[in-house]
């Protein structure tokens, strides 16, 4: 069953369609990779999802229910969570307070930063974190909604590969746990060993979308990457 | 204490059958939580009972006080603790959600001019009319905050800005003549002794530090922070911040109302020209509270009472110096203490990382 569905969904940022027509689904309980090349429309597709932008044009259905006119609090709360392509997360308040802020389920926010191997830095403010532990927090931040979808933006770039496997191990359990997540990412090697499906974007349309392998070697997509 | 911000204790069980919570299956990290020694956001039992004994201690010598003072000293007094119930009252909403309101002049001219026009035109017993001075500047701040808290960063603060000189003009305007005296202003009869309002002044005090350490230490005041951390976060994080945001600037407007009204009392004249001096009523609040540090509870007291001090001292000694004392005072925050007193301690672990404080 589609968890999230988009119905024709479009946005233009004066001259430009950032988003044309889209339409696709997410399943429930998979790992599904949004991928394409910069300035396909990828984030503005997330910022669309989440309520933070209005679609022109279209629909958005999540767990069959029209979202497209909520605020983000509201999309938040229904179990729709999101994190930003720069982690986004409370610098001057402590690793349990970023947690707090959401819900104050203490078991779960222990369970959550036990997982992410932070317990033991939960007194800290979040800035004196590193990198890689930042976007870690973000993301056990973001379960803190108990969401049903969460859309990653980028969870794994730009960290260090240990860094990057812990999160990424982090996110096929809570997925074996029951979450399902749309993920942006660039890296098609994470994408083929973590997704269920793919969608690929360009210009602010879906150009394909499949399993992994069937997308990786599609023509379109191809192109998309390397012209020609 | 609320406990709203304690973290678990040690003997917590695990997670494990919480709704869906992860399990405690999943692997856990290498290192125990109990081989690290991580202070609680909680302060110590000792450390609690030692900050309400000088809490204690501190407001046994304001009750004190007035037994020993003159007129003069007791005019001072009340100055004191006047800015520091106006810089309090400008930390509860701009404090903790980042939001620079630089038109809290405004508040308190309203609430002054509410007190003046409800004692002498409604006959109003002076207490009524202070409460109304609240509630009128609460009311005010509940309207325009519709409007101007859509709107961010210096664009706020410019709005803001422009309602106090609105205000201002407002004030001066003659069909407001038969109330607020026009330009030419007007004066007030309390009947208050300086003694009574040194009193009155001090519950007023009394009362903002204790409704800010409740916010301080509530999921509200926690998710206020996160306004001013990062407001798009927050309301991806299901944090309806527009609604956290006007309860914080009427709450906010409410106690400059009645910080505004008791200055009223005090001064027993107002004139549009005297009263709405952003350069006087708005940066002097705003630098107080900043020095000690915004988003706390006890660092705008602190930063108000050692400046109002300091400015006092020097103004006694060179005339017009003292003019120069918040300029300095502000570049000296902004480049090495800019995140005031009591957080730069709080970085350093000098004091325990608590949200009460």
């Amino acid at each position: 069953m589609a968890i999230l569905e988009l119905l024709e969904v479009s946005k233009r940022f004066g001259g430009l369609q950032a988003v044309n027509r889209c339409s696709f689904a997410v399943e429930e309980r998979t790992i599904t990779g949004l991928i394409g090349p910069n300035g396909a429309g990828k984030s503005t597709l997330f910022n669309l999802i989440s309520g933070v932008l209005r679609p022109d044009r279209g629909r958005i259905l999540f767990q069959g229910e029209e979202i497209q006119g909520l605020k983000p609090h509201q999309i938040a709360r229904r179990g729709l969570g999101r994190t930003f392509q720069l982690s986004r997360i409370f610098p001057k308040l402590t690793l349990w307070e970023n947690l707090m802020v959401v819900t104050e389920d203490a078991p779960r926010a222990r369970a959550l930063l036990e997982l992410a191997g932070l317990w033991p830095l939960r007194d800290h403010y979040a800035y004196e974190l590193s990198f890689g532990q930042q976007k870690l927090l973000d993301l056990i931040r973001v379960m803190m909604l108990e969401p049903r979808l969460v859309l990653l933006d980028e969870p794994a770039a730009g960290i260090n590969p240990t860094m990057r496997n812990r999160i990424l191990e982090v996110i096929q359990l809570l997925n074996a746990q029951g979450t399902t997540f749309l993920i942006i990412e660039h890296d098609m090697d994470v994408i083929m060993e973590h997704c269920h499906w793919v969608i690929a974007l360009n210009f602010g349309e879906v150009i394909a979308q499949g399993p992994p392998e069937a997308v990786r070697t599609d023509e379109e997509v191809l192109r998309a990457y390397f012209g020609g | 204490m609320a406990a709203t911000t304690e973290g678990p204790r040690n003997g917590d069980e695990r997670g494990g059958g919480h709704g869906r919570a992860p399990s405690t299956s999943v692997p856990t990290p290498t290192v125990a939580a109990s081989e690290v020694a991580v202070p609680r956001r909680v302060a110590r039992p000792w450390a609690r009972a030692l900050g309400a004994l000088g809490l204690g201690l501190v407001l046994l010598i304001a009750l004190a006080l007035p037994r020993f003072a003159t007129d003069y000293h007791l005019a001072f007094l009340f100055m004191v603790l006047f800015w520091t119930a106006a810089a309090q009252s400008w930390n509860l909403f701009s404090g903790f959600t980042g939001y620079v309101n630089f038109g809290f002049v405004g508040f308190l001219g309203l609430g002054a001019y509410a007190m003046a026009v409800l004692v002498e035109r409604a006959g109003f017993h002076w207490l009524l009319a202070l409460l109304g001075a609240g509630g009128v500047t609460a009311l005010f701040a509940g309207l325009i905050g519709l409007a101007v808290l859509r709107v961010r960063g210096a664009y706020f603060a410019i709005a803001m800005l422009g309602l106090a000189e609105g205000l201002r003009v407002f004030m001066a305007l003659d069909w407001v003549e038969p109330l607020t005296g026009g330009g030419v202003g007007l004066s007030l009869t309390t009947g208050l002794t300086l003694k009574q309002q040194y009193y009155a002044m001090l519950a007023v005090v009394v009362l903002i530090a204790g409704v800010t350490y409740k916010i301080a230490t509530s999921r509200f005041g926690l998710r206020l922070l996160t306004i001013r951390e990062d407001e798009l976060a927050a309301s991806v994080m299901g944090i309806p911040t527009t609604a956290y945001k006007w309860v914080a600037f009427v709450v906010s407007a409410f106690f400059s109302g009645l910080t505004g009204g008791l200055y009223a009392a005090f001064t027993t004249f107002l004139a549009p020209g005297t009263v709405f001096v952003t350069a006087y009523y708005t940066l002097t609040p705003i630098v107080m509270a900043a020095f000690g540090g915004l988003g706390t509870v006890t660092g705008p007291i602190l930063g108000a009472l050692s400046l109002a001090t300091l400015a006092e001292l020097i103004w006694a000694r060179f005339l017009f110096f003292h003019l120069l004392i918040f300029g300095v005072v502000l570049v000296f925050i902004v480049l090495f203490l800019p995140q005031g007193v009591i957080p730069w301690l709080q970085e350093r672990r000098w004091l325990p990382r608590v949200r009460g404080l």
